[in-house]
């Protein structure tokens, strides 16, 4: 069965967009492109950061915590249940191994 | 042509017309308002394993009947629900319907807490700690990998590191190897000459939306293409709820973890570690001739994310396995998505890991 033809202004749409999308990747291609690009992301950040710290200084001068606080106790809090999951699961290794040894006790003693 | 035989033909077309314009409104209205035609990882599976946001899912199956599990899983910056994307296009229920016994791994969304997770973290203690999880849940003593995208570099790191699972088969899907030949887009991050503090954010990870971009920039008209094939499959239901689904992954990358980038950016951008045989994961050198177990390297020919060129001196460099390399018409994406999941990724898969199932049994 043949293809169904795409609708004219579809066809217009493709031929438009043919050029412009390989004029556009061989710009975005480059690494100047890239640089710029990552110039901006870095840029954007540095404002950022910028506007929180001076956030963060006005909230401390009032004595309430701000933002960076909140991230600082979410990263202790995250390491410490981390410590406690490694800590319950070697638990929950070293237990299944001694019960096996057990096993492995009473399978010997009954021989 | 006479006037008689057309003009059926016109009501044909006027009346297929009307009737697709009404559902093009109808849908229209139902995307615009954000209502979901489909919805994503709808397979039921049950949570076996969790440390910190990373998850290990084991999908329910009454059906299995292949040995050993398979755990599936992509890199840092990819939502593990590509594999299930939505029903009538899921990796996780073709695998299912082959017989696997599927566990997907999810490394969560990084927030402060993930920060200082480097690439040993994903290799030497989470990847490890979810195998003996499937081991446990699956009372098997192997476990068949497949790695797709940057989730074959961890699985390559980590075994090559030396962490003893016990994978009895590894399938690497789309996985780039050679840095120097992933584009220019990494160009300056690749010359070392901008810093990688300029781009992490507050949270200590490199934004999503950086993420993003860096994939989207690759097809720069790609968002007008998306919408002319909107427009004009606006009218069919089952074109929108792949759409949905699709363009809702796509867009949906999660931050990079900052010291893992950091790590990233040195020993696998710069320094070109697997190529070079410099990689070292957690002070350990990743050393590719300890990985003895047979493997299949998919590399999408497509693909534009992770170019072949980048993908392919992969097979050699696993000099003490039992390589065997597929190059599929695909793209980065459809390796694992819609009929060519369906048509050849799969069969390729299924007739590896038979393959080995046999040889073993011989």
């Amino acid at each position: 069965m043949a293809k169904p033809t795409n609708p004219r202004w579809r066809q217009a749409f493709d031929a438009l967009e043919k050029p412009l999308r390989e004029r556009a990747e061989a710009l975005t291609s480059t690494e100047e492109f890239s640089r710029a690009l990552m110039l901006l992301f870095g840029a954007a950040t540095t404002v950022r950061r910028g506007a929180r710290g001076a956030s963060t200084d006005l909230l401390h001068l009032a004595n309430l915590p701000a933002h960076a606080d909140l991230r600082r106790l979410a990263r202790q809090v995250g390491a410490l249940e981390n410590k406690v999951e490694s800590l319950s699961a070697e638990l929950g290794r070293v237990a299944r191994l001694l019960e096996q040894g057990g096993g492995e006790r009473q399978k010997r003693s009954v021989k | 042509m006479s006037v008689e035989a057309t003009a059926p033909d016109a009501l044909t077309i006027i009346r297929r017309e009307v009737e697709r314009n009404a559902l093009r409104a109808r849908n229209g209205l139902k995307y615009l308002t954000g209502a979901r035609f489909v919805r994503s990882a709808t397979t039921p599976r049950d949570l076996v394993w969790q440390h910190g946001k990373s998850q290990l899912w084991r999908y329910r199956s009454d059906r299995v009947t292949r040995r050993p599990p398979i755990v599936v899983y992509v890199g840092l910056v990819g939502r593990s629900y590509v594999f299930d994307l939505y029903p009538g296009n899921s990796f996780v229920r073709k695998l299912m319907d082959q017989g696997f016994d599927v566990f997907v791994i999810d490394w969560g969304v990084p927030d402060e807490v993930e920060a200082r997770n480097t690439i040993a973290t994903y290799t030497l203690e989470l990847l490890p700690r979810a195998i003996d999880a499937v081991l446990e849940a699956s009372g098997e003593h192997e476990v068949t990998i497949l790695g797709y995208c940057m989730g074959g570099c961890l699985t390559v790191a980590s075994l090559g590191a030396g962490t003893e699972m016990p994978v009895k088969s590894l399938i690497l899907a789309a996985m780039p190897t050679d840095f120097s030949k992933m584009g220019e887009f990494f160009g300056p991050l690749r010359s070392g000459s901008l810093d990688p503090d300029s781009i992490i954010d507050e949270t200590g990870n490199v934004p999503a939306s950086l993420v993003r971009t860096s994939f989207r920039i690759r097809k720069p008209t790609s968002d007008l293409v998306v919408y002319a094939n909107l427009w004009q499959n606006l009218w069919n239901d089952q074109y929108m709820e792949g759409f949905q689904a699709m363009n809702e992954w796509v867009n949906d990358q999660v931050p990079f973890p900052g010291a893992a980038f950091r790590e990233f950016l040195s020993e696998w951008l710069i320094g070109n570690g697997l190529v070079n045989g410099t990689l070292r994961v957690g002070g350990r050198r990743v050393d590719l001739g300890r990985i003895r177990c047979p493997v299949l390297c998919m590399i999408a020919e497509k693909d534009d994310i992770v170019p072949i060129a980048a993908a392919e001196p992969l097979p050699a460099l696993l000099k003490n396995a039992q390589v065997q390399t597929v190059r599929l018409p695909a793209g980065h994406i459809n390796l694992v998505t819609g009929r060519l999941a369906d048509q050849v990724t799969i069969p390729s898969m299924v007739s590896f890991v038979n393959h080995h199932a046999e040889t073993r049994a011989a």
